[in-house]
Parts: C-alpha cells; structure tokens; sequence
C-alpha cells in the first residue's frame, strides 16, 4: 500500500505530456498473460498493437520509450503477429546516439526485419558508422548485428573494409567479433572472403586464447574453400592442444574441471581435414590418444559434464578417419568405444553406437557377441534415437549373409514405427541394402521384400521408386513359378480388398495387363478382373487424384490386352469406357482412343501382322494413272518428291546464268508440268502435283509405275546422247521451267478429291 | 553452425525464438520463381514477411510436437523436423521445469557439445535473473537477446565462459545506466521504493530490550 502511494508521487512529479505516461512495458505483457482464451490473448494483443503503432508513429515519442515498444513488438512479433510497422522505427532507434538505444534498435533490428525487407539497405550506413566507431560497445554491437541482420548481399562489398579493419583492433572483444563477422561472410559469400582469409588464419597465433578458439572456429570452412593457405597447420595445432591438456592456459577458461573443452573440439575437428604426410598422421593420432587418457575419467561410462565425452567422442571419429594399421591401437580404440556403449546415459550410448557404426565401415569387421547383445538390447530401447542408431549398425554391419534378416528388421520396424521420419530413414535403409547386395539376394526374394514396402512407402517420396523397381523385376521375368503364383494371389486380394494402397493396385493392374497369362482363364479373366476394379473405383472414388491415375493405368492395360490373339471384346467394356472418358479431359482421349482402336481392332491386326507387306511405292495410284491415260484423262498423278528434286530453283541475276549452259532437249515431260508450276507457285504443297498434258495429241513425256519412271523412245534417244545423268536432270528441269511459265494454272489435287 | 535457438514452454507457447538462417516455405520458393514476372513478384512480395512469419511459427509448433512427446529418460537430440531441414539438421533440447530450450544445429556441430552450451545459456540467465522462470523472459525479452548474443553470434558460438559473459552483461549495464544519468533518477527512485517492501519491514524491525529499571517501573 505504501510503496504504491510512493509510487504514484513519485511519478506524479515528473508527469510530462500524455504522450510519456505509458503502462509500462510489464503491465503491457501482464494484460496479455491474464488472457483466459486464445482468442482473448489475441484480442488483447491486437489491441495493445495498435496503441504501440500509434506510439511509434508520433514523433515525440522519445527514443527510450520507441525502445519499450519495440520490445513489446518483439513479443507480438514471437506470437505470431504481424508486426511490420515497427521495422521503420527500429532502424531509427538503431541509428541513435546513446548506446542503451542503440543496442534496442539493433536487438529489434535483428529480431524483426527478414530477408526480403527492402528497408534492410538503411541499415548499412549506420552499420559502416557504428565499425568505425572509437567506442568499442558500439563496435561490438555493429559487429553483432551484422551478422544477425539481413543484409542483401550488394551491400557486403561495402562493410567488408570496415570488418578486416577490425581484425587488427586493439581490444580481444571487438577482434573476436570481428572473427565471427569474417567467417560469417565467408560462409554466405565466399567470393568477397579471399582477402580476408589470410588474416584469419593469422589470428591463429593471437596472444588471447578466445580470438584463438574464434579464428579456430573457422578453420573448417577455410579448410575447404581455400586449403592452400591453411597447409602445414597440423603440428601448431597439435602444440596448442598439448598446451591445453598440459594446463598451460589460464584456469578461467576451465569447464567443470575441462580445459577449454570447446577449443578442444574446435582443434580436433580440423586436424583430420589437415593431415596430409605420414608424420603429420603420426603426430595427429598420438595426440588423440592423449586426449582420451587425460579427459577420460576411470569411467568414461559416467558421463557428466556432456562436454567430456563429446571430446572423447570427437578424438575417437578423428581417429576412426586415419588409417590404422596396427591392431594394437585398433582394439584400444574398440575398447573405448565399447565403454561408452555401456554407458546408461543415452546420449553417450547414441554416440557410441555411431561409432561402432564408423568402425564396422572402416574396419570390415563383424561385431563381437558382446557388441551384438548391446545392440540387440537397444534394439528395443524406448529411445527412437537410439533404435534409429541401432539400425542404422545393422544396416552398416550387414553381410550377404544376413541381409534378409537385416531387411526383415527394417520391415518390421518400419511397420510399427509411427515416426514418418523414422519410417521413411528405415524403408531409404531397405533399398540402399537391396542395392548394396543385388547380386546376392534372388528375385523372388527381392519382389516380394519390395511388395512389402509398397504398403509401407505408401505417402513417401521413395514410393515411385519402389514401384518401378517392382516393375522392372517382373518385366524381367526371371521368377520361380511359385513366386509368379504367391505374387498375383497376394495383389489378387489387395485389389478385391475394400481399401488397398494405391501402389499395390498399380502394380496389380500393370501386371494383369501386362501379364494376363499369369491368371488361369488367361486374358479374358485379367480383363474382367480389371474391369470389375475399374467399375468399383468409378463408383466409389471417382473423384479422389489417386483413383484417376489407376483408371488411366486401367485404360494402357485394357490397351494392352486387346492386342494379345486370344482378345475378346466383352459386352461392358464400351459402357465402361465411357463412364471413364467422362472423368476429364485426359480419360476422354485416352478412352477414345481406345474404343476406336477396339472397332478397328481387326484391320490393325492384320496390318501388324507379318504377311502384309506395307508398300511405300503409292502403288495404288498405278492402276488409276494407267487408266487416266488411257481415257485421255488430262490429268495424270505422280510422285511428288521426284519432281521437287528435279525442278530447278528460279535464277534471278543474269550471273549466275552460266550455271545451267545446256539446253535441255525438245521433248519433255509435259505430265509434269503442271506439277511444277503448282510447285512454284506453293512452295509449302507436298500433295500430289498434277500435270496436264498440253494437248491431247502429244503423249506424255513421263509416265510413273510402281518400278519408276517409265520413259517414251525419243526421250530415251536424247538422254542416250548424253549419258551423263546430271546433266541429263539439269536439262529436263530447264525444260521444266519452262513449260511451268507457258502453262495454265491448275488445281494441284485436281480429281483426286473428286 | 547453429540454425535457431528456439525457447517455448510446456503448452508450446513459444518465449524466444532466433534464427540464423533464413528458413524458405514452399509458398515463399513459389513467389521467388516468379521474380522474373515483375508485376507479379512486386504484388506478392508484400505477401513474404507474412509467409516468412508463417513459416516461423510453423517451425516453433512442428519443433514443439517432436520434443514435447519424448520421455524424460530418453537421448536430448533427435532429427530435425521436415520444416527446418529434416534428418541435415539437429534438434539438441534440454527440458527445464516448464521451458523447453531447443538449439537446431547442422552436422558440424556435436549433439553432446551443445548440449553443455545449453545448460551455460540456463546457468547465465539464472544469474543474471536471479532464479530465471519463464515470466522473466517474458518480461525482459531485450535482456534476453543481449544475453544471447554474448553467447551466440550469427550461428557461431561466441563465448562459452559464464563469467566472461555476465561481466559483459553487467559492464553494458553500468553503460546504460552512465547514460540513463539523472533522467533515470526517477525511475531508479520509484523502483528503489517499490522494491522496500515497507510493511515486511517494520514488523521485522528488532526493538531492542528495555533496561531492567524501566521494566520495573510500576504507574
């Protein structure tokens, strides 16, 4: 009661304008605690979102005050709350002077402006100001705030001076952050770093630890892009981790009895990358076991802190990475390994079964029986992790003469794992090892393993591919007849089921398709099989996207049906198509399609049939040619190529006249002549020219059989003269011409389309 | 490289959430392939700080559904959720009373290193909060970030040492409040007076014994 009474004196003196009395930011965030519903807490906020909007937008809202609002927009912004009219003013605040604003401007910066913001581009001047700040707080928050804001990547050329400046500051606080801003860049823009690179691999030899373990935070990334300028860094490396493990760093940089644990980790994470000669492996792998006698207590089983054994765990990976010849290190190496197998902690025994599961790979070998009851024990671990890791070793640990229990396993958890992530990591597994062992396991093992996932790869991405393996296998045909018999009973009964996957009805209409011979009563029995599922999918789920894919693979099986010999066409099968050609536009063609091939089933199977000889000549026209000619039919039919060959193109410059310098003889092809005209006229018309002979009188020049072209007596006196066929087509195609320019114009088609 | 720290309590109710890296819906991709249709891509450009906001709080609730149903006697990492990146990403969470502290890492990191990070963030705020419950986070959201980014900068573990970052916090606070000066005062003052707790301390107030002479005085 009294410090109320206090409270409100006190804050009656110095009462301002309305615009500085506010609730107080806690009272703001206890309004919207005291919400009883959802939809009161939103009420609340929305409310108190708008006195906050009105606030900011006022300009006499002071700095201090803009700073509670966007605090509490922050908190809007963490709720779900669409908060962009705070963006503006939080750039403003960062932009301020004093370093309590700023701070709040750049903490609001960071929290609410996102990649796509376009005002991100007014940060950068202030952030360019605040690094060439001398005092260092604004130094580091710039620093900071660069590497939390989002900036566009145009803008990174112009900070980038102003950070490698900061690399050489005075202080180990800014140069620590100047470090991460570096590698921060380094990571989203790598082009802009190369400069950069070399001054931080310099900072490897700082006098202050922590720039030391920043710039060694780095050193992955460097390793990869730029593994010239780091060669040569393993024997320093290794001096400074025995410094550590000797205790020669300051006792403050200690963890729970740990020297620098994470500067440790930093270090043996980048040694593997490094080593390149045999000394250098050496050097690296005695450093390593050091690593684990000092840090490993009696027990390394007990796993407190965290930190110890992830060390422990990081130098037995490094290790598992060299090559190791000697079977003494190997069976130490085993030796730890299986300690923190045995450990009750479950996050040391995941990290121990992971590696189990690295040295099985490197090692080739088999697991001992010790290693096999752990494993078989986690097996059935409540921890999901720890299963996942435990499979995960089978999976590695496999051998051609297990891989069908290993698979079996992967089924089974598979199908009773309610993880989708889990489901879909273990079902990957199953066909990375139907992969790994294909020449080892049958077909008939391997199709009915893959049938069994299908149920379960049912909403995965790995469905497609399930399926078409299946598929392949069964195009293949390389299975036992009771495999083939087990097969179509088991999709048999999915697709009489009431509810079945739609993979597995796929598959089974694909194959009493593709297969018909697999049912007893041969095609007829797979057509009525196919079409009694077809009707129950129109009736039941026409309208769902997965019974339509089925309907139009019913369609390509029915195809494929019809062209078998034994192919009778039942009664349904026209009603059938057309309920199903009224499903969309691409069952109307498909459905089309196929009743029109089922009429004219009969003439396409004679056509496909090997005694018809498809002939190429237009040999049909020959007899009406003959009798055109015969009848004095002015127009008379002939191939369309030949003339386009002969024809000569129209030369237009007096030039290049010379080309052509031979008359081509008196008599011509007075047949053609309309053709080439057409031809002239047309250039696009591949019909059938026509040529009219000039007068009834003059016999034609060319007459076309099914042998070639047949050539009259003075023709053949000329072109005997001239032996040379070139010259003899040059000439005819002069003439050609000619006759073209004299001739009347005539329909090219002329009676054919009468 | 850490992706995001994320903070919610046992109702799922998200109490700080940071991201360091710039998480992309299947929406926002959507409207990105579009950028070459420039009238498109401006008037739905106005869309993404709304789906990037979705995609946040997506990210919260798939990441809360994953962790709140695993049992206490179980690992403290698992796979990450399909929306932050799925089985290339980790989540390392560590379950306080009613917070859950989330930390979604990539490969490079160790699942147990992490862990220990957590448990200095939660040993920091506690100093610096005096025995931290979630109202504190609630109440003091910039205080929190500042804390944070002494431990972790763009992703990057910064400092790991709890002395080293709560003489930074408490060097920033003698900054602000050089600063603050006499326009503070007030606030300072009405604080001070809130925080006496007059009542308690009168009747805790010890009078001492009255001499023997005046106790036999007899009116």
């Amino acid at each position: 009661m009294m410090s109320n009474i206090l409270e409100k004196t006190l804050g009656s003196v110095f009462t301002g304008s309305n615009t500085d009395q506010f609730a107080g930011l806690k009272s703001l965030y206890q309004k919207c605690l005291s919400a009883r519903t959802k939809k009161e807490e939103n009420q609340i906020i929305r409310e108190l979102l708008a006195t906050v909007k009105l606030r900011l937008s006022n300009p006499s809202t002071r700095p201090l005050l803009a700073g509670h609002c966007l605090a509490f927009a922050i908190f809007a912004e963490l709720m779900g709350f669409n908060v962009e009219f705070a963006h503006i003013h939080a750039i403003n605040l960062a932009q301020q002077s004093s370093i309590v604003e700023k701070k709040m401007g750049y903490v609001a910066c960071c929290c609410l402006l996102n990649e796509t913001n376009e005002l991100n581009l007014l940060l950068v001047n202030t952030l360019v100001r605040d690094l060439a700040s001398k005092n260092v707080a604004i130094v580091g928050l710039a620093l900071c705030a660069l590497c939390s804001a989002p900036l566009p990547t145009e803008v990174i050329p112009s900070i980038l001076p102003a950070v490698l400046d900061r690399l050489n500051h005075s202080t180990a606080y800014i140069r620590c952050r100047a470090v991460i801003a570096v590698h921060h860049i380094l990571r989203r823009h790598p082009e802009h770093c190369e400069q950069m690179v070399c001054k931080v691999v310099a900072l490897l030899g700082d006098s202050d630890p922590h720039v030391v373990h920043r710039a060694l935070g780095c050193l992955p990334d460097i390793i990869q892009k730029y593994p010239e300028l780091v060669a040569g860094l393993v024997q320093p490396l290794v001096a400074i981790q025995r410094q550590i493990l000797n205790g020669k760093l300051p006792a403050q940089l200690n963890y729970r009895g740990i020297p620098t644990p994470w500067m440790q980790m930093s270090i043996l994470k980048c040694l593997p990358e490094l080593c390149l000669t045999e000394e250098e492996e050496f050097a690296c792998k005695e450093v390593l076991l050091e690593t684990i006698k000092i840090i490993s207590t009696k027990n390394i089983a007990i796993s407190e802190p965290p930190i110890r054994s992830a060390i422990i765990a990081q130098a037995l990976t490094v290790l598992l990475s060299l090559e190791e010849t000697n079977e003494a290190s190997r069976i130490r190496i085993m030796n730890y390994i299986g300690l923190m197998l045995q450990s009750e902690n479950c996050d040391v025994k995941n990290e121990g079964l992971l590696l189990l599961e690295n040295a099985l790979v490197k090692y080739q070998m088999t697991l001992t029986e010790e290693q096999n009851s752990v494993v078989k024990s986690s097996l059935d671990h409540a921890d999901l992790s720890i299963k996942r890791r435990c499979l995960g070793l089978l999976t590695a640990g496999a051998t051609e003469n297990d891989v069908q229990s290993v698979c079996g396993q992967l089924f089974t958890h598979a199908a009773k794992s309610e993880d989708e992530s889990l489901k879909h990591w273990l079902l990957e597994q199953a066909l990375l090892l139907l992969d790994r062992f294909e020449s080892a396991v049958s077909e008939d093992w391997k199709l009915s393993a893959l049938i069994k996932l299908m149920p379960l790869a049912e909403d995965t991405k790995i469905n497609e591919n399930i399926y078409k393996r299946a598929r392949g296998i069964l195009v293949k045909g390389n299975l036992k007849d009771e495999t083939w018999a087990k097969m179509l009973a088991v999709l048999t009964t999915h697709g009489e089921a009431k509810s079945a996957p739609t993979n597995l009805l796929m598959l089974y209409i694909w194959t009493l398709g593709n297969l018909p011979h697999l049912c007893s009563a041969g095609t007829q029995e797979a057509l009525t099989k196919i079409i009694v599922l077809g009707n129950k999918l129109l009736n039941n789920a026409k309208s769902e996207p997965s019974a339509r894919d089925l309907l139009l693979q019913i369609l390509c099986s029915i195809r494929k049906i019809s062209e078998k010999e034994d192919f009778l066409k039942p009664d349904n099968l026209d009603n059938f198509l057309k309920e199903v050609s009224e499903l969309s536009a691409v069952h109307l063609v498909e459905a089309s399609d196929l009743l029109k091939t089922l009429e004219n089933l009969e003439k396409i199977r004679k056509c496909l049939q090997l005694e018809y000889e498809i002939d190429f000549s237009l040999s049909a026209l020959d007899n009406f040619v003959l009798e055109s000619i015969q009848t004095g039919n002015k127009k008379v039919y002939q191939p369309h190529v030949a003339m386009l060959v002969l024809q000569p193109k129209p030369i237009r410059s007096p030039e290049l006249a010379h080309l052509l310098p031979v008359e081509l003889p008196s008599i011509v092809m007075q047949t053609s002549q309309d053709s080439a005209k057409a031809s002239m006229e047309s250039s696009s018309s591949k019909s059938s020219q026509v040529a009219e002979p000039t007068s009834p009188n003059q016999a034609p020049a060319t007459l076309w059989t099914k042998e070639g072209r047949i050539k009259n007596t003075s023709e053949e006196q000329t072109t005997l003269a001239d032996s040379d066929p070139l010259t003899n087509a040059l000439r005819l195609s002069q003439q050609i011409s000619k006759n073209a320019q004299n001739a009347e114009p005539e329909d090219p088609l002329g009676d054919l389309l009468r | 490289m850490i992706k995001a720290i994320l903070v919610f309590n046992n109702h799922g109710k998200p109490r700080l959430s940071k991201f360091y890296q710039y998480f992309v819906s299947k929406s926002q991709k959507l409207i990105h392939s579009t950028q070459s249709h420039m009238y498109v891509y401006r008037r739905l450009r106005g869309q993404m700080a709304d789906l990037n906001e979705d995609m946040q709080q997506q990210i919260i609730k798939e990441t809360f559904q994953l962790v709140s149903k695993r049992e206490d006697n179980v690992c403290n990492f698992l796979e990450g959720g399909s929306l932050i990146g799925g089985s290339d990403y980790k989540l390392i969470y560590r379950h306080y009373a009613t917070l859950y502290f989330v930390f979604c890492v990539d490969s490079s990191e160790s699942e147990l290193g992490i862990l220990d990070l957590i448990q200095v963030f939660v040993e920091t705020l506690d100093k610096c909060f005096e025995n931290v419950c979630e109202l504190d986070l609630i109440f003091h959201v910039d205080k929190v970030h500042y804390i944070l980014n002494e431990l972790v900068m763009g992703g990057m573990v910064l400092e790991t040492n709890m002395s080293e970052i709560l003489t930074r916090v408490e060097e920033q606070s003698k900054l602000e409040k050089q600063e603050a000066g006499i326009t503070a005062a007030p606030a300072r003052a009405v604080s001070a007076v809130k925080n006496m707790n007059l009542s308690q301390q009168i009747k805790d107030i010890k009078l001492p014994d009255l001499p023997q002479a005046i106790k036999d005085l007899k009116f």
